[in-house]
């Protein structure tokens, strides 16, 4: 199981880190748009909130029992979720500070949008990064 | 146009990622009755005890409580978390429980074969502390305060059982303050 949420953890950290790529290249889209894909990233931090709440437990000895194989495994396991490289608790650590970062853009370049060019009619919104980093 | 095409391959991986990775979270507990009265970790064993807000007695009871008995909706709301739990949980210990809210997500858990001595630091600073007449460890790791970061109270009761909080940031907010204030709010029912 925990390859299983690593793998898909791995994934969604490329693919936040490519957006936060897209946004620091700069990009024009509806406002509607923007509206949908910042929902859709802070239900993303909400969801990756809560597996990392219970993934973090993975980061004591696991109450496995006391069998020759429990007492073998129980010392790797913490160091399996919490490897600073490859551990799960670290990449959705990562993850969730990618999508902190997408969220800030979008919010600011909807605020920035409705500062500016909302009242000229403009359709679209230029999604940039605003945090300079 | 290039980067119309890569922002839309990065949502459709995003959103295909997402789908792909929701699932029913596992954990190997041991074949009954090779084991001692302290070994498993099977969140629907039998409870003992249900404390209503009160004090438990006894060691022996918090090693039968339920974890989500220990912070009930009246108690959970003050500390900006759901009034129900969103899961009962193991993870590797006796009793888990789950509670999310908007700024932090917290799980707290019962171990019944480690007391705070057996607190790993996994790279993070231990800090010998108190909760309430309790004596607690804190755990911080690099990484506290913002999006993702989680930090670990452990509340201590005997030498082989303790109670652990753990908080994680949604998106912006201090896990630590938050762990400390469910501790403070289980700390008072624990023997």
């Amino acid at each position: 199981m925990l390859d299983v949420i690593g793998g898909g953890a791995s994934g969604m950290l490329t693919a936040a880190t490519q957006l936060n790529d897209a946004i620091s290249g700069g990009f024009s889209m509806n406002y509607e748009g923007v509206q949908a894909l910042l929902t859709y990233t802070k239900n993303l931090q909400q969801a990756v909130a809560r597996a990392l709440a219970s993934q973090a437990t993975l980061s004591q000895t696991p109450q496995l029992g006391a069998t020759p194989a429990a007492n073998t495994f129980k010392p790797y396991l913490p160091t399996i979720a919490t490897d600073s490289s490859q551990g799960l608790i670290p990449v959705l650590q990562k993850l969730a500070q990618q999508l902190e970062q997408s969220a800030t853009n979008l919010q600011n370049s909807l605020n920035a949008y409705e500062r500016a060019d909302k009242g000229n009619r403009s359709s679209m919104v230029n999604v940039q990064n605003t945090l300079y980093v | 146009v290039k980067r119309f095409t890569a922002l839309a391959s990065t949502l459709a991986v995003l959103v295909t990622v997402a789908a792909c990775s929701s699932g029913t979270q596992g954990f190997p507990t041991p074949t009954p009755g090779t084991t001692s009265s302290a070994d498993g970790g099977d969140s629907t064993a039998s409870s003992g005890t249900t404390t209503a807000g009160g004090k438990i007695a006894s060691a022996d009871q918090l090693a039968n409580t339920q974890a989500c008995d220990l912070l009930p909706a009246s108690e959970s709301s003050t500390v900006g978390l759901s009034a129900s739990p969103s899961s009962h949980l193991a993870e590797g210990a006796k009793s888990g429980c789950q509670w999310d809210g908007d700024n932090f997500s917290v799980v707290v858990v019962i171990r019944t074969d480690v007391g705070l001595a057996g607190v790993l630091a996994n790279g993070g600073t231990i800090v010998n502390t108190n909760v309430g007449s309790h004596q607690a460890k804190k755990l911080a790791t690099g990484y506290s305060s913002g999006a993702g970061g989680t930090c670990l109270y452990a509340i201590g009761v005997t030498d082989s059982l303790r109670v652990d909080v753990t908080s994680t940031v949604v998106a912006s907010g201090d896990a630590c303050q938050e762990s400390l204030a469910v501790a403070q709010l289980i700390e008072p029912k624990l023997p």
